[in-house]
Formats: C-alpha cells, sequence, structure tokens
C-alpha cells in the first residue's frame, strides 16, 4: 500500500456569514505535471528549483496573437523583444514562429545576430547604443530606433563616414490616457519634438526614415490606449507623407500588452483582466486602416510583445525548505526560491499551487525566499494547504523578465528546461557553478595567500 | 464583281489554311506559297492537295463545325500524312484507296484529340499525323498492292521525263551553288517540314517565312542553331540532321514555343534555345526505340516537348514572364502587338482582380457545389472559417459567438466598388 502523505493538524477559525464572491479554494488545486512531465520527476533529474518553458504554450500564444493581428490587417511584423526572455533555444523558437529581433542593448544585439537574425530584421531601440554598436548597426543595415538628439547627432556623424544610407525611426512618446507618461523615451508628439526630429532627419538626407515606433509603457490593461497611439503615430506618418511626399514603411507600436499575472493589489485576478490579444489587435488596426492612408501605402505594423507571448509558458518548479509560525501567530513557508531568481515577484501576486495531492484544509500563510535578507518574500499572503519540508510547488506564468533579471545573489541560478511539443524535456540552460560565477574574476597574486 | 459562292470560298479557305497550319500561320499569301512549293516534288504536291481536299469533303459529310474545318484545324494532319504517301508509294489505285482510308484515320484521331485536348488548353499538333502514318507504313508492308516508290534512286532519270533537259542543267547548277554545310542543312531542314528535302524548296519557305513574319524567321534560325549547336557540343546526331532532316523539329518547336503559344520576348527566345536540346535528346531516344519497328519519327520529338511545355506553362500557380497567347491570331507579331495593346489598355487588369474578402489565413469550409448548402442557385458560394492548429474554429468554451476565431474580424470589399445597399439589421445566430 502507498505511504499516505502526511499533513500536519491546522487549527482553523469557523468562518460563518455570507459567502464572499470569489470562493476559496481556486488556487491551490494540485499542478503534478507541466506538459506532461511529473514536477516531482524534474525536479529529481535536474534539481531544485528549476525554471521550465512549455515550448507547446509560447508557439500556441504566438499564433493566437499573430492570427488577431493578420485577420485584421494585411502587412503585421512581430520583434521578439529580447529583454524579456534572451535565453536562446526561447529566442529561436520565436524565430521559428516569424518573428524579428527587438534589441536594447549592443549584447543583446550580438546575441540576435549570433542567433542567425539577419542584421536587416533586427530593431535596435534604447537610450544607450555606444559608437560601436552604432556603426555595426548600420553596417549590418538593422533598424536603428532613436531615442534622443544626441543619439541623432552620433548617427548623422556615422553616416557620413558610412557608405551605407542608416535606416532609421524615431521613438515617439504620446499622451494616451494611462499615466505615467513614459517620456522618459524618445520625442515627445503633443509638443512637437517628435515633428522636430522627424524635420531633422528628412532634411539631413543622410538617413533613411523607415519607421515610427512608440512603446506607450508596459502591462496595460487598456486597449484604447493603443487605439490613441496607433492614430497618433499614423497622423505622423501622413503628414510626412503631406510634406515631404514620402512613405513611412512601418508603424511599430512597440509591447506591452498585459499578461495573466495578477498585480499587486490588483483587486480581480489577472487571468480574468488582462484584455485579449484580440481586443489589442481591433484597437490598433482599426486606428491605422482608418487614419486614412493610400491603399496601397498603408504602413507595415511592427509589434515588439514580449510579456504577453512568454508569460504563461514559464513555470518555476520549487521545494519546501520549512515551515515557522511567526511572533504574530501567522505561518511561514520557506521555499527554495526567493525573489534572488523571480525578480517578478516584486509585483506580481503570482499564481503558486502544490505539486502534490492535499485534504481539503487549506491554511493562510506568507511565503518566503532562501535568502538571509528581509525583502525576500515571494508572496505576502497566500491560502494554501499545509506544505512540509520537501514539498514540492509549481509557480506560473513566469517566462516573462525572471529569466533575464535573476540575480546571482547568495545562490546560485537554477537550470532552465524546455519541455518541447513531443513532451520531451531539453535542458536549454544549465544550473550555474562556483566556476561559471568565477570565471571573469582576477585575484590579484598579493592575495593569494593568508594565514588565519 | 460577281460574288463567289460560299461553298468555293469554304473549300479554299478549308485547303489553303492547312498549309499554313502546318507552320502556325494563317497568312494567306505565305500558305498559297506553301501549297506552291509542296509541288517541287510533284507526286508530293499531289497526293497531299488529294488528302487535303478528301478529308475536307469527309469533314463535311460527317457534320463536323465547318467553322473548325474552315481554319484547316480537322485537315493539316491528313495533308502531311497525304505528302510523306505521296514521296514514299507509287501512284496506283490500291494506293489512292489507302490515301483515303490512312485519311479517315487520321481524321478520326484528330477530331478525337481536339475535343479531348480544348478543355485543358494543350495543342495535339502533328500526333494524329503520326498516328495514321505509323498504321499506313504497317499494315503496307502486308498489302502487295502498295510498292515502295523508286523515286529519288534515278533523281536525274526523272527530272529529265518530267522537265527535259532545262530542269536537269537547271538541277546541276543549283548542286554547284557553294552553301556552307550549316546553312545548307537549315534550308533543307526548312523545306522537310512539308516533306521536300531541298535547298530550292527551302529557300523559297525561308524568304516566305521572312516577308510573312521576322520574329518567325528569326525564330525557325535561333531554333535550328541552338539544336544544331548542341549537337555539335555532345558530337551526337549531325551526321542524322544532314540525312533525314530531323532538324525540322528544332525549327517547329521554335515557331510553336517561341512566338505562338507564348508572346514572344527575350524569355520565349530563351526558351526556345533551351528547348532544342531536349528536342534532340528526344529524337536520340525515341529513334532507338522505333527503330526496333522501322518506324520513322517525323515530328513526334517536336510534338511531344512542344505539348509538354505548353501543359506545364499552363499549369503554372503563378504567371510570371512567359505570358500565354490568351487569344490566338496565328501570327507572332500580332499576338505581340495584342499582348502590348492588352497590357497598355488594361495594365494589370488583363483579369479583373477580385481579392478574398479579408485578410490574413482563413479557411475555405465548403466550396462550389459544396453539397452541403451549396446547391442550386447558391451553388458558387463559398464559405470560410478560421481554424487554429488543433483544427478548431473556435476557443474554449465556444459556447458565445464571440468564442469563434472568425466573428467580429474585418471583412473587405473584394474590389473597388459602389456601395449599393446597407443592410445591418439581420441578428446574429446564436450558437
Ligand atoms: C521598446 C520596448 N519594446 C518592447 C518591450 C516589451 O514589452 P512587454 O514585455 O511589456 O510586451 C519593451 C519593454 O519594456 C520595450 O521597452
Amino acid at each position: 500500500m502507498k505511504k499516505l502523505h502526511y499533513e500536519r493538524p491546522i487549527i482553523q477559525r469557523l468562518n460563518v456569514g455570507v459567502m464572499n464572491k470569489f470562493g476559496t479554494k481556486t488556487e491551490y488545486a494540485p499542478v503534478t505535471h507541466v506538459d506532461g512531465n511529473a514536477v516531482k520527476g524534474l525536479l529529481a533529474k535536474y534539481g531544485s528549483p528549476l525554471f521550465v518553458i512549455s515550448e507547446k504554450t509560447i508557439r500556441k500564444t504566438f499564433r493566437d496573437a499573430n492570427r488577431a493581428f493578420k485577420t485584421r490587417y494585411p502587412k503585421v511584423q512581430f520583434a521578439w523583444s529580447y529583454k524579456t526572455n534572451y535565453v536562446n533555444a526561447v529566442c529561436n523558437v520565436f524565430h521559428q514562429e516569424g518573428s524579428w529581433a527587438e534589441v536594447v542593448s549592443g549584447f543583446e544585439y550580438q546575441k540576435a545576430l549570433q542567433n542567425g537574425v539577419s542584421g536587416n530584421k533586427i530593431i535596435f531601440n534604447g537610450p544607450d547604443k555606444s559608437m560601436e554598436e552604432l556603426t555595426m548597426a548600420i553596417e549590418n543595415n538593422s533598424l536603428l530606433h532613436i531615442d534622443h538628439l544626441d543619439e541623432l547627432y552620433m548617427i548623422k556623424e556615422l553616416a557620413t563616414k558610412s557608405k551605407k544610407k542608416p535606416r532609421v525611426a524615431i521613438r515617439v512618446n504620446m499622451d494616451t490616457g494611462v499615466y505615467p507618461i513614459w517620456d522618459r523615451f524618445g520625442f515627445n508628439y503633443e509638443n512637437g519634438q517628435a515633428w522636430d526630429a522627424i524635420n531633422k532627419i528628412i532634411l539631413n538626407d543622410q538617413m533613411e526614415l523607415v519607421g515610427l515606433h512608440c512603446h506607450i509603457g508596459t502591462f496595460m490593461l487598456a486597449p484604447s490606449a493603443y487605439g490613441l497611439a496607433a492614430s497618433k503615430l499614423s497622423d505622423l506618418a501622413l503628414s510626412i507623407k503631406k510634406k515631404f511626399k514620402k512613405s513611412i514603411q512601418y508603424i511599430d507600436m512597440g509591447g506591452g500588452f498585459a499578461s495573466r499575472n495578477t498585480l499587486k493589489g490588483s483587486y480581480l485576478q489577472g487571468m480574468d483582466l488582462a484584455p485579449s490579444f484580440d481586443s489589442f489587435a481591433e484597437e490598433i488596426t482599426t486606428a491605422i486602416l482608418n487614419a486614412g492612408f493610400a491603399k496601397d501605402e498603408l504602413p507595415m505594423l511592427v509589434l515588439e510583445t514580449g510579456r504577453a507571448l512568454i508569460d504563461d509558458a514559464g513555470f518555476l518548479l520549487g521545494s519546501v525548505i520549512s515551515n515557522k509560525r511567526l511572533s504574530d501567530g501567522r505561518r511561514a513557508t520557506i521555499l527554495d526560491f526567493g525573489v534572488n531568481i523571480l525578480f517578478t515577484s516584486f509585483w506580481y501576486d503570482h499564481k503558486i499551487s502544490p505539486a502534490q495531492e492535499f485534504s481539503q484544509y487549506s491554511e493562510d500563510s506568507v511565503l518566503y525566499g532562501p535568502l538571509c535578507m528581509n525583502i525576500d518574500v515571494v508572496r505576502e499572503n497566500i491560502t494554501l494547504p499545509p506544505l512540509k519540508r520537501d514539498d514540492q510547488v509549481v509557480v506560473h506564468s513566469v517566462g516573462a523578465y525572471n529569466m533575464t533579471q535573476w540575480m546571482q545573489f547568495i545562490s546560485l541560478r537554477p537550470a532552465i528546461v524546455m519541455i518541447d511539443k513531443n513532451d520531451k524535456p531539453h535542458l536549454i540552460r544549465k544550473r550555474e557553478t562556483l566556476k561559471s560565477i568565477e570565471t571573469e574574476e582576477v585575484l590579484p597574486a598579493y592575495l593569494k595567500d593568508f594565514k588565519l | 464583281m460577281p460574288r463567289v459562292p460560299e461553298i468555293i470560298l469554304f473549300y479554299r479557305d478549308s485547303i489553303v489554311r492547312s498549309y499554313g497550319q502546318i507552320f502556325f500561320s494563317d497568312d494567306r499569301g505565305f500558305s498559297v506559297l506553301l501549297l506552291a512549293v509542296s509541288f517541287i516534288n510533284p507526286f508530293a504536291g499531289m497526293s497531299g492537295l488529294l488528302a487535303v481536299i478528301s478529308v475536307i469533303i469527309m469533314a463535311k459529310v460527317m457534320g463536323l463545325n465547318p467553322a473548325i474545318t474552315r481554319t484547316g484545324l480537322y485537315s493539316y494532319n491528313a495533308l502531311m500524312l497525304g505528302l510523306v504517301m505521296g514521296i514514299y508509294f507509287q501512284f496506283s489505285l490500291a494506293f489512292f484507296v489507302v490515301l483515303l482510308l490512312g485519311n479517315f484515320v487520321t481524321l478520326l484521331i484528330t477530331v478525337w484529340m481536339a475535343v479531348r485536348t480544348s478543355s485543358s488548353k494543350v495543342p495535339f499538333l502533328s500526333i494524329p499525323f503520326i498516328l495514321g502514318v505509323w498504321v499506313v507504313l504497317l499494315s503496307s508492308r502486308s498489302l502487295g498492292a502498295i510498292q515502295l516508290s523508286e523515286r529519288g534512286v534515278y533523281e536525274l532519270n526523272e527530272l529529265w521525263n518530267f522537265g527535259g533537259p532545262v530542269l536537269v542543267a537547271a538541277y546541276e547548277k543549283i548542286n554547284e551553288w557553294n552553301v556552307p554545310l550549316a546553312f545548307d542543312i537549315y534550308l533543307k531542314s526548312l523545306s522537310a517540314i512539308i516533306f521536300q528535302f531541298n535547298i530550292i524548296a527551302g529557300s523559297i519557305i525561308a524568304i516566305g517565312l521572312l516577308v510573312y513574319s521576322r520574329i518567325a524567321f528569326s525564330l525557325s534560325l535561333i531554333g535550328f542553331y541552338s539544336g544544331y549547336l548542341f549537337c555539335y557540343f555532345v558530337q551526337g546526331n549531325i551526321s542524322e540532321l544532314q540525312d533525314s532532316y530531323i532538324g525540322f523539329n528544332f525549327i517547329l518547336t521554335a515557331l510553336g514555343l517561341g512566338g505562338f503559344f507564348l508572346v514572344p520576348s527575350s524569355k520565349s527566345y530563351l526558351l526556345v534555345a533551351l528547348s532544342t536540346p531536349l528536342v534532340s535528346l528526344l529524337i536520340g531516344a525515341l529513334g532507338t526505340v522505333l527503330g526496333v519497328y522501322q518506324l520513322p519519327l517525323y515530328s513526334l520529338p517536336f510534338s511531344l516537348i512542344v505539348i509538354g511545355m505548353v501543359f506545364t506553362l499552363n499549369n503554372r500557380f503563378e504567371v510570371k514572364g512567359l505570358a500565354p497567347v490568351l487569344y490566338q491570331l496565328y501570327s507572332p507579331e500580332k499576338n505581340l502587338y495584342s499582348f502590348w495593346n492588352q497590357m497598355e489598355r488594361f495594365k494589370n487588369d488583363t483579369y479583373y482582380h477580385i481579392h478574398l474578402p479579408f485578410f490574413g489565413e482563413w479557411r475555405m469550409s465548403q466550396g462550389h457545389a459544396g453539397g452541403i448548402t451549396h446547391k442550386g442557385d447558391w451553388r458558387f458560394a463559398w464559405d470560410f472559417d478560421i481554424v487554429d492548429e488543433t483544427g478548431k474554429t473556435y476557443r474554449p468554451p465556444g459556447k458565445t459567438t464571440s468564442d469563434f476565431y472568425c466573428y467580429g474580424l474585418p471583412v473587405l470589399a473584394p474590389a473597388a466598388g459602389y456601395v449599393a445597399t446597407v443592410v445591418d439589421d439581420v441578428d446574429d445566430n446564436e450558437i
């Protein structure tokens, strides 16, 4: 007979009163498998904690998004936002699905080239591009999205030296009714900076203005803001057409679509709140189609969607280290992962499920990470069945930003496994070792020896 | 001027055009010239003319479409059969009976092929002639009354009998012409198309071709010499070209592909230059096989290559370059001018472009005469929906219209037009 699972007894206050509308037991239905692989087996093989990425989910989500736009607009191009998750295996799944690359640093730029994306399909964003990086991007015919006037002048200087005519776009920021405005990036629409920059570029004639770009924010819950942004960019494009008789090749709407995670302090669950790809697509494409472009001069629509495409495909599996009772009587559970590798727990209330069957009892508790730092809180308050040491948990929707913003702080970073469409796991990043941390360190000879 | 009775005009056109058909032409002057040249070998000429007339009568008696008969389409294969038989057999009563029977067989095959190929827009070229001539040749071996002609063996004797010393002297004079070998073979091959095999006939036809169509003439040269060069290059059957004039296949291929089935262009010329080596390979291959049965090739290689090319080009998914001739004007120049004219007048609208009424990838769930609801008045309807990777048309739970992928998507006008009526009060059907 199988050994029964031990569950420590709990004392629960009997709640009498009206039922609340959210129910109680939604969150802790056990999740024992990810894409057909047992959590227990994965952790035994690759160690705990462990990031798991579902290739099936990536492809399905991408196709949903692609379909939402392509069935509403004739020319659509996604560009994978590298900073969201630049593990090569993940990038290449997106490239296989037809995505270009969107990068914001020289390092990401090189990664995209190395993955085999041709230079003219790399969009180079961000405020920090060095002379060397700009030169490389110009030689490769990449799309340079200019963030500020200083960058514009740098490109102008390089253009006089290069045989190639740099292909540029400007990043435009604007009021879309969502605050704060991200006006630290790019040129403002309302105060005329953007129009001024456009004039500088076209009149100068050493660069080719091929596109207009905006990225109005991240985790946007209001599709209408995108409609406004798209019509403002279209206005700019049409003004360019009117003044310079020149058609803009593309309008890049950036990223920012909300994923299905729950923001801290949100009353509703993210699952119920996040607008669908269809509603974003409807707003954006309607705005561009109605802007007044001639039929054969409709610009290509570029999207740099990040989190909404990858969040759901990522899972973090981990184990319970210990349980304790806090001074105020609350339960606390310590897990073997914390904010060091689950960076997004700073702003999300991540959904966390136990990975084994439990009885119907549950208890409120705090989830802590393993770091010796007070900030290491994974969930301030969660209702879970009573967990004990070595029980396992699954954190959902962790695909975006964690595998790029994680810190090697106190402990080493875990392995990443991708489960392919036949449910076969592949190791795509090895667990770090002392050596991987120390390869770049240099110890001066005089510090080698010491006596204690 | 007295009116010529319609029946005479019918016979005149049907006869003359049969000659032009062989060269893909309906030019009256050129056709008459060909008719005249066919009499340079009088036996061939007579037998050929007889064949044409008899087949036209057969077609008329059998009630075939006179409009088609009048284009020469039904009779040019029989004409070729007549020309060949005139050369190879001695004239006798039995000969004429067999000629008529052979013509009849050829006509049957022609009509059958014409009907079968019309919907697929493929030509049948000289296939009926080849099948007809094989029937005659194979059967004549067991017919004692049919004798192979000995003409050609005692060429000078015959010329003497026919035209006396003047003709013989002229013949000798011509033989003294110092025509370079390559050109000599070209002219003889050209004449071989109407079964003549001599440079006088070849020269007259070449001049006629030049006058009738500069494009056709240049094609004949390019076709012939690209084939010739290929033979030279692969050290192939040059001597065969010399002895049997089988190189006329190159010329016919050039005329057919370069300016008749395709609008003449630099690309069609290039296609000609690339096709003649194929013809050359086919000559070798078919010659080997048919040699076993002692059957001649005639224009079989040309027919097969041109049919194959036209079939393939007609079945292109996207027509880029090499424009097909949509309405046949029976002259490379006219086909070209009409094409230019069309391009000028209609630009991209040679066909009326209509687009599918949506963006992105949709699935046609029921097509023409779909059998579910596309019947009767609705038989030409198309139904569209959207499916995901798993083949589903909706996202779960699929209980409301908005769960369906195609719900609420933009519908486009398939072409520019005016709004005639607006109907916007039809309720959605609930699931
Ligand atoms: C320029 C740009 N494009 C795309 C993205 C991706 O955004 P998200 O992950 O919110 O879709 C970002 C992220 O901030 C960005 O700055």
